[in-house]
């Protein structure tokens, strides 16, 4: 376990390893490749769980056939992962487009039952999550510190100061930086905002 | 108010509690400028987007790792490790590619001139050993039932099967399974009554190291009831 004041450098440290890994793992490093290969067991973990809050809407073997999908365009995509998020978090994102689009496809051939159909909207038990891939988009298009800071607030639940440490940043860039980001996500995010306004 | 750092600001006050929201001060603002409201409103609703989304991200990874064991670790292992013998296309590498491609080239036209010197029987097996048949479906079936071709399998190797929409150009994928160890492949019946009523499906052969090494394709025609 980590004491409130080890979170930032526990953060900053997890992330850096990440970034080694996945370099490494680029170089095919033997030991490198059998780590990640190891850490991307998580692929198969993350599709069944988002199946099931999508009603199971893809069998045993479609699932183990999309596993397959996403291993390979993480692979070919790894040169781009710039760790501003733990390579779970990065490989969860993938995750969930490429289960919404294979979910999409089979949709538009008909081949949807109405309750899967319906889930694709909205996730079991989870009524924002219609938004999440708007959300996922608009945190990409964000310049890479800011998309960092805000996942450090939003999903570890950091303070400006500890942000500033994992970030080696003054906590007034942080806030200025995260800040400007809401403004930018404002705009970008506007339909689903507007949707839930009063 | 057209100045978007002031309005910032003001965003930034109210959330942060400079401002009180629901005091004197925030009322005249909201009065005196409702884009500063609107701003305010929609930022609210954007933290709780950001949240609820973040959350979900968390509990699934949460969800995921919770799981007892591991679907498909197999498959996870040998794509990955498959992936990492593939050769890397580097920068390095196109910029080479003028003097490779006449390489090639030279390559391609002994291994033709020894062909043509060679007699029928002398001929070495272009498909190295993994001549490739499609059975069925083919040409005009009742159903798209099962799939069945006959091949040798090299060593550690397995067949990848997909199946196009015929119907439409552009090459629309239908189905595509991998990783198979059999000559044959079952769609779900749902699934394969709701394809065209045309098409085409191809069967690569790949090899222990994940190289295909033999593809066949061939196209079927549902009979209308």
């Amino acid at each position: 376990m980590y004491s409130s004041n080890d979170i930032p450098n526990h953060i900053a440290a997890a992330r850096e390893e990440d970034l080694d890994l996945a370099r490494a793992t680029q170089r095919r490093e033997r030991e490198a490749v059998d780590h990640f290969a190891k850490r991307m067991e998580c692929v198969p973990r993350i599709l069944a769980v988002l199946n099931r809050r999508f009603g199971r809407a893809l069998n045993r073997d479609q699932l183990a056939d999309l596993t397959q999908d996403v291993l390979l365009l993480v692979w070919s995509k790894l040169h781009s992962y710039a760790g501003r998020a733990t390579i779970e978090n990065w490989v969860h994102g993938v995750c969930f487009h490429e289960l919404r689009g294979r979910l999409r496809g089979k949709h538009r051939m008909g081949a949807l039952t109405p309750e899967h159909a319906e889930s694709l909207e909205q996730p079991q038990g989870e009524p924002m999550l219609a938004d999440y891939a708007f959300l996922l988009d608009g945190l990409s298009s964000l310049e890479a510190t800011t998309d960092e800071i805000v996942r450090l607030k939003h999903y570890d639940d950091l303070t400006f100061e500890e942000i500033g440490k994992v970030l080696d940043m003054p906590t007034n860039s942080v806030k200025s930086r995260y800040y400007r980001g809401l403004a930018k996500l404002r705009e970008k995010l506007a339909p689903t905002i507007q949707r839930e306004a009063p | 108010m057209n100045d978007p750092e002031e309005l910032d600001a003001y965003v930034e006050a109210l959330m942060e509690g400079r401002i009180d929201p629901d005091g004197a001060e925030a009322g005249a603002l909201f009065a005196r400028d409702p884009k500063i409201r609107e701003a305010f409103e929609a930022t609210r609703i954007l933290l709780a987007q950001l949240d609820a989304g973040l959350a979900f991200e968390r509990s699934t990874l949460e969800e995921a790792s919770a799981l007892e064991k591991t679907p498909d670790v197999e498959l996870v292992h040998r794509t990955i490790q498959a992936a990492a013998l593939r050769p890397r296309s580097t920068g390095a590498a196109r910029s080479n590619r003028h003097l490779w491609i006449p390489a090639l080239a030279a390559c391609l036209l002994a291994i033709l001139v020894l062909w043509t010197r060679l007699t029928p029987q002398e001929r070495p097996d272009m498909t190295m050993g993994s001549r490739l048949e499609l059975l069925n479906p083919v040409g005009p079936v009742e159903a798209y039932a099962t799939f069945e071709w006959k091949a040798k399998l090299p060593r550690a190797g397995t067949y990848e099967i997909v199946v196009f929409d015929a119907v439409q150009q552009g090459n629309v994928e239908l189905a595509r399974r991998a990783s198979l160890e059999v000559s044959h492949w079952n769609p779900e019946p749902d699934e394969a009554a709701a394809w065209p009523d045309r098409i085409r499906w191809r069967v690569d052969v790949i090899d222990g190291a994940g190289d295909p090494v033999a593809r066949e394709s061939a196209q079927a025609k549902r009979a209308k009831p």
